[in-house]
């Protein structure tokens, strides 16, 4: 396809798909910001219950010696766009300011530095909206600032912030909170997960000779670590990991201790004490088995 | 960093993508690519933020992806100034989500669509889920695939290994 086919493509589905009248969500703050409505139970129950002391002592204890210095960041910005460009949110919708980086951090962190710290529980749901939903992370925007101002870093900031008081989109706070208690994702018990490990050597034998899933085997020159939603709704990926070891002859083995999972959810709402044991257990488990090297999972 | 924090001097071991694994199994000869069962169809690759941007494997995963696919297209732009898959950060397991993620990533469409190819790789779990919520919503005629399932079609088995009839 050329470039006007794939835009008179692309321009038909999303005709299609913005049929009817759909409700509408307005910011209380910022009226440009308009969005579609999408219900979340964490987002929208969690709010009710806050109160504006508590998110000023919260805000207070997460930023406030750092406050100088964040103020001026956001004051050296010089609104060149170039964060923008780089921004796929910003360039998919229309090229719409709201979504675009700067604005991002202006409206969330700028808006409660601006207030001294004294915001309403409807703004902490709108932060959580703009950092939960509408960034990824990604590091492109920082990449492109020609001051090197690190923007993701604040977006992070404001996650912990709204982490703090609770208000997480609710599928994310699930996986957080999973890890706290299993140190997977999945909430995946022990025994489950080396019961599926038996299972896909058992059932692995017959697709190629020889093919085992070493567990704790120490001194080993690979450990690999999957992620958590593989023993549970994926053995796929552990078949074929196993078949390529096999076929490479590589020694390798797993865990059977916690933290197998090499995913870490808490690191995306910024809880550094959970995230802080997931990296221990990872390297204490490389550390007990005497490895050379680790290997992930993509 | 991390370590030091952790209470190690040094790491003991070396920490590896997957990318980097399978380059290096394929350029010391562990392991080898069927040039009979190589993929003829048109490929792109999806460049994950934590493989390319931070760990710097991007030559690697394409040497991997080259070395298997007869056909491969990168995507403009591409390595380390790729598009995000707008599932990073946590947001791939927003599910009630996906239409909204799908909507913000109008430009990842355009990438795949100009590239031509049939099949997209997502080296990574989280590029996956998004490569396939902008699937579902711009309802691109392509189909995704991980690197293990690449290597995993297109790699030579030994004869000792294959299992008897019967």
């Amino acid at each position: 396809m050329n470039e006007f086919a794939i835009e008179r493509y692309l321009n038909r589905i999303i005709e299609e798909r913005e049929q009817g009248e759909k409700e509408k969500y307005v910011s209380p703050y910022f009226p440009e910001y308009v969005r579609e409505v999408v219900p979340d139970m964490g987002l929208d129950e969690r709010v009710s219950q806050l109160t504006t002391e508590q998110i000023e002592r919260v805000i207070k204890r997460v930023i406030g010696k750092q406050t100088a210095r964040l103020k001026s960041i956001i004051e050296t910005c010089m609104h060149c766009g170039l964060c923008s460009d780089a921004c796929q949110w910003y360039i998919s919708n229309d090229r719409d300011p709201t979504y675009a980086p700067v604005a991002k951090i202006r409206m969330t962190l700028g808006e409660m530095i601006k207030r001294n710290f004294k915001v309403d529980p409807e703004f902490i749901k709108f932060c959580a909206r703009v950092v939960f939903t509408e960034c990824n992370i990604c590091h492109r925007c920082s990449m492109y600032c020609p001051f090197g101002l690190d923007i993701t870093a604040i977006i992070r900031l404001v996650r912990r912030i709204c982490f703090i008081l609770g208000v997480v989109p609710q599928r994310q706070l699930d996986q957080a909170q999973t890890h706290i208690t299993f140190l997977n994702q999945v909430w995946l018990s022990q025994n489950d997960y080396l019961d599926t490990l038996f299972w896909r050597e058992e059932e692995g034998i017959y697709e190629l000779k020889n093919l085992r899933i070493p567990i704790d085997k120490e001194g080993a020159e690979i450990l690999w670590f999957p992620l958590g939603a593989e023993p549970k709704t994926g053995v796929d990926h552990i078949d074929r990991f196993a078949k390529i070891m096999a076929v490479a002859g590589v020694d390798w083995t797993m865990t059977s201790k916690d933290t197998w999972d090499s995913s870490n959810m808490s690191m995306f709402i910024n809880d550094y004490f959970t995230m802080e044991r997931i990296v221990r257990g990872l390297y204490e488990n490389a550390k007990r088995l005497r490895v050379k090297r680790i290997v992930l999972t993509e | 960093m991390a370590a030091q924090l952790l209470g190690f001097k040094n790491l003991p071991f070396e920490v590896l993508q997957p990318a980097e694994f399978y380059y290096e199994l394929l350029v010391t000869g562990r392991l080898k690519i069927d040039p009979a069962k190589r993929i003829k169809e048109p490929v792109t690759v999806q460049d994950p933020c934590n493989v390319i941007r931070r760990a710097g494997a991007a030559e690697k995963l394409r040497y991997v992806i080259k070395a298997a696919c007869e056909d491969f297209r990168d995507m403009y732009p591409n390595r380390e100034h790729n598009f995000c898959c707008n599932s990073g950060g946590g947001l791939a397991a927003l599910s009630n989500w996906s239409a909204h993620k799908g909507r913000g990533n109008r430009v990842k469409a355009e990438q795949i669509l100009r590239t031509g190819a049939k099949i997209v790789i997502t080296p990574c779990h989280n590029c996956h889920t998004g490569i396939k919520d902008v699937i579902n919503y711009w309802k691109l005629p392509v189909k995704t695939m991980y690197l293990d399932q690449l290597l995993v079609s297109t790699m030579v088995i030994p004869e000792e290994l294959k299992p008897e009839e019967g």
